[in-house]
């Protein structure tokens, strides 16, 4: 029976190729549109989720928080050695690690590059600590050590021509901040310009050559079987009365590794409802496609649908023809968008991938993707035939057969 | 003359059967027409809030003039510096450097810093500013940074022992609000407020404090530093030149190499360049997607049309057995999907007024500044009625010719 509903849906459907076509024109554009807009939110949704996961969870990140953007650069001039001693004592904390980010002026083969020099600690189990949450490895050479003096690891970046017009290798002597260091290591690459354009020292070398002793931000390390979260309270608690600051009115942030995925996402995800709404509009534009192609097909087939009464289809009956027609045009068009959709974000992946050199931008086409548009647009389609399908279903077999 | 006019149908005529022809069809009129409504509302309302907000960014430039240049060091991400970070630093010998090039009025530096405040057992971080002992250097920096006073007075050059606070100092940082005449610490040090800034919905000022350059360098102790340079220049027709020869005697001044430099001189011009960039990279995106949803529409409009010809297959048939030439039915159907698209258009002229308003008057409330201001040009409103008309014609051109090839004896047969 049902069957029966959907041949002749889609037999009259046939009837007017152009139309048919010409409306789920409409509903290709709009899915596919907003297919290719989700799945590449998603892509860099879970390309920057899994670079916060690699940090690990038993992590937490203290950062002073400036007045505002303010004159900038002035970030971390409010996290001192004495804040990171005081939190090593929060019961619960493992290991705490302070590091010290600066911009430096770099100088090889006669170029001047100014670009970010980051930290290490002194003591061995803040070093190891900052190693896994910063997942620094080298690729080449050799990490850095204690006690290593005008020793730096250099970002992948530095070993391709792009920044000095010259390979740097292991080996090689670069000026930082006017004073020589060797190269020891070279980082594997992160895949994104700001760490793979870092150089990492020993604490002392950037004291010396910065003189900047306030920490940029700090690592912490919960001890295992310790709630992150009651930790990470504690240690607010601890700097919030050391600095004499009331509650909500503090001057440094401290975050779970969940927490910062959690406010990362919250950001991507208001960008992307914003996106996504807007393009959502032509797909109601679309679906006011469908409406109008079947109040014709409704005027169209008066006769039609007077005959069918006469000879005992139920208005129920005509209703549900109608719909299943408009949801069909919502469905196909939603099927051939999906696919459309999909392409061209595979374009975007494959284009940003030759330009960026990065896996940052990859397409993510999760299951419930698929099956919500889908579903979407059929509902989409059902919804705007509502109205016409409900016009056929009431008429009067006998009015319907004057026509 | 008169023989013409037989076989011609008058524009006015078109018209009026295209009029009726929609009106025959009101639902399916109204339904096209809604299509194009809300791609056209949707665009001219991103196009106006776009718009505005470049706008006011483009008017605070102008405020602080265009004969103005500004002088930092650079940092890692092409912004700025602190003035003790480690890259490029800019000092006192810049300074007078700067005042000797020609071209140059007056300059002046600003040096800030962090600063720990105590109101009260609170203390909080914000930002200080030096502000110049002379006068003529002082009111350069009130021009740059278009600061005004809210309550109280504004700081006296080479005035101690006092201080200015942002409105968000004074009203959300600390428990209870400070007043004017109020005592607060900086690093320890009394000073007694004076005045409260007006709010600008810039953070950096907003939560910044201003005491005298004297006293912020004996804070701090750093004798020398400046975060910014500002210079005023002579002529402002001469401004890319000055700011060309400042940047040229700096670069010599510490034997540095062009594409060397570890500072930037930037005028506002240069400013308003990148912010608009950008704002123009947002916008066309968004309006981009926006305007898929007009060619859905658009869509619609075909698809109105072919029906269209087809139910009229037989009327199409009888008006060319009475005379009506190809050209003539061409022009009937085009009109009436044009007419279709700029009803949209107005329409949604309209509804994207009221949105971006709508918008423009929750942002006021929301922010409590007047930063985004709907824009509308006489030229947005007619060129998107112009653009609705096209897309409207554009749309109705294959099913017009599908009618006007129509052979009269075919459609009279149909049906």
């Amino acid at each position: 029976m049902v069957f029966d509903f959907f041949t002749l849906a889609f037999k009259s459907l046939k009837k007017r190729p152009l139309r048919t076509w010409l409306t789920m024109l409409g509903i290709f554009i709009g899915v596919s549109l907003v297919i290719s807009l989700v799945s590449l939110g998603q892509g860099l949704q879970n390309a920057v989720n899994s670079q916060f996961s690699a940090v690990g969870m038993d992590k937490i990140i203290v950062q002073p928080v400036g007045p505002g953007y303010g004159p900038p650069g002035q970030e971390g001039s409010t996290l001192t050695d004495k804040d990171l001693k005081e939190i090593e004592q929060v019961v619960g904390v493992k290991a705490a690690a302070g590091r010290i980010v600066s911009s430096v002026k770099i100088e090889y083969n006669k170029l001047m590059k100014i670009n970010f020099v980051g930290s290490m600690p002194k003591e061995q189990k803040a070093r190891e600590l900052l190693e896994e949450a910063q997942n620094i490895e080298v690729e080449k050479g050799r990490i850095l050590k204690q006690g290593d003096s005008k020793k730096a690891i250099i970002g992948n970046n530095y070993a391709t021509k792009k920044i000095f017009g010259k390979n740097l290798e292991v080996g090689n002597k670069i000026l930082i901040g006017e004073k020589s260091f060797e190269i020891i290591g070279i980082m594997k690459k992160f895949g994104n310009p700001m760490s793979d354009e870092a150089i990492i020292l020993n604490q002392a070398d950037i004291e010396d050559i910065t003189g900047k002793t306030d920490y940029s931000a700090l690592f912490i390390q919960v001890e295992k079987g310790s709630d992150v979260n009651l930790v990470a309270e504690k240690i607010t608690r601890t700097l919030r009365k050391k600095k004499g600051q009331k509650e909500g009115h503090e001057d440094f942030e401290v975050q779970t590794t969940q927490e910062l995925i959690d406010s990362f996402n919250t950001i991507l995800i208001v960008i992307q409802m914003f996106v996504i709404g807007i393009a959502g509009i032509s797909l109601i534009v679309g679906g006011i496609g469908i409406m109008n192609t079947m109040y014709t097909s409704v005027l169209e087939r008066i006769r039609e649908i007077g005959v069918m009464k006469a000879i005992g289809a139920k208005n129920s009956d005509i209703l549900k023809l109608f719909l299943i027609e408009s949801g069909m045009l919502g469905l196909v068009g939603g099927l051939v968008g999906l696919l459309l959709g999909m392409g061209f974000s595979l374009m975007v992946e494959f284009g940003a991938k030759q330009a960026l050199g990065s896996g940052m931008i990859a397409a993510s086409f999760p299951l419930s993707l698929l099956i919500g548009t889908v579903l979407f647009s059929f509902i989409l389609g059902a919804l705007s035939g509502v109205l016409p399908a409900m016009q056929a279903a009431k008429m009067k077999p006998v009015d319907a057969l004057r026509k | 003359m008169h023989c013409e006019n037989k076989t011609m149908i008058k524009i006015k005529d078109l018209f009026g059967i295209a009029t009726k022809n929609l009106k025959h069809r009101k639902k399916r009129t109204l339904l096209t027409i809604l299509g194009i409504i809300i791609g056209i509302s949707a665009v001219v309302a991103l196009i106006s809030i776009g718009q505005g907000m470049s706008h006011s960014i483009n008017n605070e430039m102008e405020k602080i003039g265009t004969d103005k240049i500004f002088i930092q060091p650079k940092s890692a991400t092409g912004m700025t510096m602190s003035a003790e970070g480690g890259a490029g630093t800019i000092g006192k010998k810049d300074l007078n450097l700067v005042k000797k090039t020609a071209g140059v009025k007056e300059a002046t530096g600003i040096y800030s810093h962090m600063a720990q405040i105590g109101f009260g057992k609170e203390l909080q971080t914000v930002y200080s500013f030096g502000y110049p002992k002379k006068q003529s250097e002082a009111s350069l920096m009130d021009e740059v940074h278009t600061w005004k006073i809210e309550e109280g007075r504004m700081l006296k050059p080479g005035e101690k022992g006092k201080v200015i606070i942002g409105t968000d100092i004074a009203e959300k940082l600390f428990e209870k609000d400070i007043q004017v005449g109020n005592k607060i610490n900086i690093e320890d040090q009394v000073f007694k407020v004076i005045g409260i800034f007006k709010k600008v919905g810039d953070p950096g000022l907003d939560k910044g404090i201003l005491i005298s350059e004297k006293e912020i360098r004996e804070l701090y102790d750093e004798p020398d530093l400046f975060t910014y340079l500002y210079v005023e220049i002579t002529s402002n027709k001469e401004l890319e030149l000055t700011a060309d020869r400042i940047e040229r005697k700096m670069r010599k001044d510490r034997g540095l190499k062009e594409g060397q430099e570890d500072f930037s001189v930037q005028t506002p011009l240069e400013m308003m360049e990148i912010f608009n960039n950008i704002l123009a990279i947002v916008s066309i995106i968004l309006i981009g997607i926006a305007a898929i949803s007009l060619l859905v529409g658009g869509i619609g409009i075909m698809n109105t049309m072919y029906t269209s010809v087809l139910q009229r297959t037989h009327e199409i048939g009888i008006m060319k057995a009475i005379g009506a030439k190809n050209s003539g039915i061409m022009k009937l159907f085009l009109l009436e999907s044009g007419i279709l698209g700029l009803v949209g258009g107005a329409l949604g002229v309209l509804i994207g007024f009221l949105i971006s308003k709508g918008v423009e008057i929750s942002a006021a409330q929301a922010m409590g500044t007047d930063m985004l201001k709907a824009f509308f040009p006489w030229y947005l409103i007619v060129g998107a009625l112009l653009f609705s008309f096209i897309v409207g014609t554009l749309s109705g051109l294959l099913p017009a010719r599908r009618a006007s090839k129509l052979k009269p004896v075919d459609a009279l047969r149909y049906e």
